[in-house]
């Protein structure tokens, strides 16, 4: 046999190249869709049922659809439960399954696997550290029929449908078959994608299942998704972030910085998206429990101290939204009087930091002159310990030297702020819980949840708030539940447990190829499941 | 030589200059031809210009360099010379005081490298046998990091913190001052007037202090002056990564740092402390340079 020259194998090898090149060119332009987010959107874990992270939800919606969805006007949809009923109590739960569903491993979803999926949430090898908490004291599961099956409490549980909708559903196949913390690299859902690699601070990769059948409703065509596959990049660099669209390293990047939006803004070659996050907004929640901030005085004097409309147009070109609540200006139990609580007001800042002990030192500063639990002369620091953002902390910073309160900065990664809450090591620490629904006040100021996982940080409890807090997340009547959310929401401006700054809304930017891209009700969330790459 | 015979002022004989030259203590030789050396000379000015600001900061730069003043981003101008930063605050008054803090952090992490690191390489050149052996294994296994990979560990072991970044590039060069010194004590031991001192009984730490380092600071004195360039580097590299100086402290790395986030829109953030640390590094270079001409016998003879 002749063997070929060394000249003839290299031009094999040559085209071989090319031709492979030109498939994977040809691949991307028939529909990889690049979305480029923000680094600190990876989360630790990428399953929700584990993982406390609001970001999980979206990527977990890319690979199994929920139970219930929250449609872009913020009505429940079909997702996989077709039909539900609420007893006029809120104690009883009946889901009707969607039928002829199949997990991405061949699993039937039925109610057994519906089941599965709550035991396995509520277990306590889960560690489940948020969403446990959202599914609450359930009393018992029963399944009625292959694809019915009802939930019920002996407490009203207003807030079951709102859980429904953020609990992603896994084949109890594949999540039996792995431990809750190995699981996360291995999901198995009913979604349009399937996860296909996860590389650590780079990037997710997700491939078309193609046996999808368009189980949910935001799902305008029948049938598997419309592009290949996903690719999410996490960019650590705002600005490169910002940029991502506008050079064609993606197809879409979301939650860009502010100051990139005037790139796509009126332009004809791209798309700007923007939604609001209902939530907390970028809080900041005040240590009640140790000094300096034990004592209401010094907490209502940062308060005063602060002016978030300059610090918006200073840092975002006003392009941020106001958020002067615990629950944010745009959420609809936003309580109104928390735009006037608080005024800048230097001069009552100073006073009130007098009267709490702390002295001008003569140089700028303070130091303690009796303070309780402090010695004397002891400078008066106040740290801000934070995630991002870091731009509005060090205009915070800036204006506070007007009040003589030094703020340290401190930016730290996502566990070693869970590290520091669970030894409550912090003055302010950035507290954020984006949702709709007021039950987060429940979460953030109930004593019981001062625990491992929970979100009770301040420390301060009263048996009015914490009765009021219960009363929003049990009254089945959702108007009482909204008065008294505000109502909690004036107790917790009064005693300053909380330190709200801005609120900032999902900017997403689409090269203008990019169709059926679709925002959810909140900035939080977004629908794949019909965009497609023009050509 | 006869040329050099001082006084002979006979035609074709050396200038006067040369004669009288011959006549100079080396110390006044090598600060003359330090002087003579141009880079020398420019280098030495703009470390001046940059003393005199870093001392008088308060009185020079036009702003309270924390102080917001309303504008965030502004472009340089008449009112604010280098713009303003993402938080509106004067960068030219940011770069004026951070050039207290950059000097600083050279001069003081020189120190922490310098001292141990001359400490050692006297002790492993004079005493030889297995100080020397221990001493260099030491100093081989310290240079086996690069020295910016060195002063990360020690930055992870102290915690983020300017002064902590000091001790970590004081350091990360105290291999490099001990081998220098080690080298230099070995070229010169063996010399008859150090001989001479041991035989009428000094003891050795006088001998290698008195007799010994008196006469190889030349090129220490060179190769420290260009580390307090490198340090000032080095400490604003590891601001820029967020371990060394913290908001909102002027600081040029920490000031390029936040500045990255808006070179497509805002240069001069970045830009302006990044010139600063450039011409102090060049000024240290130059300096360094010179006086390498001065001390350096084979640069002299060139």
């Amino acid at each position: 046999m002749k063997v070929p020259s060394i000249t003839a194998r290299a031009a094999a090898l040559l085209l071989t190249s090319a031709l492979q090149l030109g498939s994977i060119a040809s691949a991307h332009a028939a529909g990889d869709l690049v979305i480029a987010m923000p680094a600190s959107l990876e989360p630790a874990n990428l399953d929700f049922q584990v993982d406390p992270y609001t970001p999980d939800i979206l990527f977990d919606s890319f690979m199994t659809d929920p139970l219930i969805v929250t449609a872009p006007d913020g009505t429940y949809k079909p997702g996989l439960a077709l039909e539900w009923t609420v007893a006029p109590d809120a104690k009883t739960f009946t889901l009707k399954l969607r039928p002829g569903v199949t997990f991405q491993d061949g699993t039937p979803f039925n109610a057994a696997a519906v089941k599965y999926n709550f035991e396995r949430i509520l277990s306590p090898a889960t560690a489940s550290a948020l969403l446990a908490n959202n599914v609450g004291p359930l009393k018992s599961m029963e399944i009625i029929d292959d694809l019915t099956i009802r939930f019920k409490y002996d407490v009203a549980w207003v807030t079951f449908l709102d859980m429904a909708t953020k609990a992603p559903m896994w084949s109890p196949t594949a999540a039996a078959a792995s431990t809750p913390q190995e699981f996360d690299k291995k999901l198995i859902g009913t979604g349009p994608f399937k996860l296909a690699q996860w590389v650590a601070n780079d990037h997710i990769r997700l491939v078309k299942w193609d046996g999808y059948g368009g189980w949910n409703a935001m799902q305008e065509h029948k049938g598997p998704a419309l592009i290949d596959s996903v690719t999410i990049k996490f960019v650590g660099e705002e600005s490169v972030l910002g940029s991502m669209v506008a050079t064609g390293e993606a197809n879409a990047a979301y939650q860009i910085p502010a100051l990139s939006v005037d790139q796509y803004r009126d332009s004809a070659d791209f798309h700007l998206l923007a939604k609001g996050q209902s939530g907390t907004g970028l809080s900041m929640i005040m240590n009640a429990t140790s000094p300096p901030l034990d004592n209401k005085a010094v907490r209502q004097a940062l308060l005063f101290g602060r002016d978030m409309k300059a610090v918006n147009e200073l840092v975002y070109d006003g392009l941020y939204e106001p958020s002067d609540g615990p629950l944010n200006n745009i959420h609809r139990c936003f309580w109104p009087g928390a735009t006037t609580a608080y005024p800048h007001d230097p001069a009552k800042a100073k006073s009130l930091l007098e009267s709490a002990g702390w002295k001008d030192d003569g140089a700028g500063g303070r130091k303690a002159s009796g303070v309780k639990g402090v010695a004397d002369g002891t400078p008066l620091t106040v740290r801000w310990t934070i995630l991002h953002h870091q731009e509005i902390a060090e205009a915070v910073q800036g204006q506070f030297k007007a009040i003589g309160v030094n703020l340290k900065i401190e930016k730290v990664p996502g566990p070693i702020q869970l590290e520091r809450v669970a030894k409550r090591d912090f003055d302010l620490m950035y507290e954020r819980l984006r949702s709709s629904d007021p039950k987060i006040l429940d979460d953030m100021f109930n004593p019981t949840y001062n625990k491992p996982g929970g979100w009770f940080w301040s420390g301060y409890s009263s048996d009015e708030l914490t009765k009021l807090v219960n009363d929003v997340r049990s009254n089945p009547d959702n108007t009482v539940r909204c008065e008294n959310a505000k109502k909690a929401q004036e107790i917790i401006m009064e005693q300053a447990l909380i330190f709200p700054t801005l609120s900032d809304p999902s900017y997403v930017a689409l090269a203008k190829e990019v169709e059926g891209f679709k925002m959810g009700a909140e900035g939080t969330n977004f629908f794949l499941h019909d965009v497609s790459i023009k050509k | 030589m006869l040329g050099s015979i001082p006084g002979s002022g006979m035609a074709g004989d050396p200038a006067p200059v040369a004669v009288a030259e011959a006549y100079r203590s080396p110390g006044r030789q090598s600060m003359r031809r330090f002087l003579a050396h141009k880079g020398a000379r420019i280098g030495l000015l703009m470390l001046v210009a940059w003393l005199i600001m870093a001392a008088g900061a308060p009185h020079i730069a036009p702003y309270d360099p924390d102080a917001l003043l309303g504008k965030a981003r502004l472009a340089p101008s008449l009112t604010n010379w280098f713009g303003t930063d993402q938080l509106g605050r004067d960068v030219l008054s940011r770069v004026i005081f951070g050039s207290r803090i950059s000097l600083t952090l050279g001069f003081v992490s020189v120190f922490f490298g310098l001292v141990p690191g001359v400490v050692l390489g006297l002790s492993a050149g004079y005493f030889g046998g297995w100080t020397d052996t221990l001493i260099s294994r030491l100093i081989d296994a310290m240079l086996a990091f690069p020295s910016i990979i060195l002063a990360l560990v020690i930055i992870a072991t102290l915690g983020p913190g300017i002064v902590n970044v000091m001790i970590a590039v004081g350091i990360s060069s105290v291999p490099e001052y001990a081998r220098l010194v080690r080298g230099s004590v070995l070229s010169v031991k063996a010399q008859p007037y150090v001989e001479a001192a041991w035989l009428v009984g000094n003891s050795s730490a006088r001998i290698m202090f008195r007799h010994i380092f008196a006469n190889i600071n030349g090129p220490l004195i060179v190769f420290t002056t260009l580390q307090v360039g490198n340090a000032i580097l080095v400490g604003a590299g590891l601001s820029f990564l967020g371990l060394g100086a913290q908001p909102p402290t002027s600081e040029w790395g920490l000031m390029s740092s936040e500045g990255r986030q808006f070179l497509q829109r805002a240069w001069w953030i970045a830009a302006s402390p990044g010139l600063a640390i450039l011409s102090v590094v060049v000024a240290f270079n130059l300096i360094g340079d010179g006086l390498r001409s001065g001390f350096d016998p084979k640069v002299r003879s060139r």
